[in-house]
């Protein structure tokens, strides 16, 4: 089973907070603003993301099964010697790319503030490569003993998810953390949205 | 349409200051200003771009429902869509149904018709505005507010743009305000003027009373004589 090499996530950044950013940047925005509804409007690019993920974690799985039959290597689900079911291995996947659609949104949500990909994909990539551990030990003094601030974050559970099949309650913190970021970032960027000038 | 007591601030910095006009049916307005007395500010504050602090906008007949359309600033246009893609995405988007043919009639009426599988990317300044403008129309507007038009437009460009616009005032009804610091060219096709400075509406006059005023000078330093006073 592979570990999470970033890749898939370093894809979502880039493609999102271009693709979020494009009506504003290039001020097509200006064309639809008034009569639109705004709601949609968010809603339809969380979707748009949620369908690249899919395609984009498919399109990982064939290239690692590819990379299996090519090299007889551990890309991917072997029966023989990993210690979960098929179906476990379908629930991470599907977790993974809840995991990932929340991070969309997230995104979704700097660019409907930012209104500029750089912006967005300076903050993203500064977090992934070098900020996100300085700010789980900053917040994890105000955690209580034994529990790990990186384990309400997405990036903390897309690394867990890689790592190991986990436990049911594993993926419930997962699911809770796909629904909350979700529903949070939608909701944050209409009112973001609804408020701003262009 | 009535603007009362229209007030927009930027921080402590008013740039709007009490503007208060009537805009009647059918009409053409030429907004007049030098640049920086807020009438881009006015316009997206108009079109509901930007929040003004406090006044209203009061529309006829059917109110909110007033529908309007918009070309501020630089048109905003995918450069890797044609324009019939571009048209079809903001009716889809605001929407509003409009066929097929439609927006192929839409295009011919704004001189596009025979490059509407184009990308426009490789427009020219005129073909964007031009297209701006027919976005602009999408929804069948009531009134339209142009930023500018004919901003970077050659002069045959500039009569295009003219032309246009008179077009669309006479065939479809839709009441205009254009926004400009070229009185000149305004008063080749307006019906009435804004003057602007400061923020403030300081003077408002009809194409008559301004060709009759500007007779013994021309009208750019009639222009600079309102501004100036």
């Amino acid at each position: 089973m592979s570990r999470s090499d970033g890749i898939a996530e370093l894809c979502v950044i880039i493609f999102v907070s271009y693709f979020a950013t494009k009506d504003y940047s290039g001020g097509y925005i200006k064309n639809i603003y008034k009569s639109m509804n705004k709601f949609n409007y968010i809603f339809s690019k969380y979707i748009y993301s949620f369908l690249f993920v899919v395609v984009l974690v498919v399109v990982k799985m064939a290239f690692a099964l590819i990379l299996h039959l090519l090299f007889a290597n551990e890309y991917i689900y072997n029966p023989l010697k990993d210690s979960f079911t098929i179906g476990e291995y379908i629930v991470n996947r599907l977790i993974y790319i809840g995991l990932l659609t929340a991070l969309s949104s997230l995104i979704i949500f700097l660019s409907t503030i930012a209104k500029k990909s750089s912006i967005v994909l300076i903050f993203f990539l500064a977090y992934l490569m070098f900020l996100s551990s300085a700010f789980y030990s900053v917040m994890n003094i105000f955690m209580k003993t034994g529990v790990e601030f990186a384990n309400y974050t997405v990036f903390g559970n897309i690394q867990r998810i890689y790592n190991t099949m986990g436990s049911v309650a594993d993926i419930k913190k997962a699911v809770i953390c796909i629904v909350s970021y979700s529903i949070v970032s939608i909701i944050g960027s209409w009112v973001v949205l609804k408020k701003k000038s262009y | 349409m009535k603007i009362i007591n229209l007030t927009k601030r930027f921080g402590v910095k008013k740039v709007l200051s009490d503007i208060n006009i009537t805009i009647q049916k059918g009409k053409i307005y030429g907004l007049v200003g030098n640049n920086g007395v807020g009438k881009t500010t006015l316009l997206r504050c108009i079109c509901g771009l930007l929040k003004f602090n406090s006044g209203e906008i009061i529309f006829d007949g059917d109110g909110e429902k007033t529908r309007i359309g918009a070309l501020i600033e630089t048109p905003g246009l995918f450069k890797d869509m044609t324009a019939f893609d571009n048209l079809m995405l903001k009716a889809k988007s605001i929407g509003y149904e409009h066929s097929k043919q439609e927006i192929l009639e839409l295009l011919s009426f704004v001189g596009l018709g025979d490059i509407d599988k184009k990308k426009v990317g490789k427009f020219s300044m005129g073909m964007k505005q031009r297209l701006g403008i027919a976005m602009a129309l999408i929804g069948n507007p009531e009134v339209i507010l142009l930023d500018e038009p004919t901003n970077s437009l050659d002069p045959q460009g500039i009569m295009e743009i003219r032309n246009l616009i008179l077009k669309v005032n006479a065939e479809r009804g839709v009441t205009i305000i254009v926004s400009s610091h070229a009185l000149d060219e305004l008063s080749k096709y307006a019906t009435d003027f804004l003057f602007m400075k400061k923020g403030k509406i300081i003077k408002e006059m009809k194409v008559e009373e301004l060709l009759s005023q500007s007779t013994n000078s021309s009208i750019d330093e009639y222009y600079l004589s309102i501004i100036n006073e």
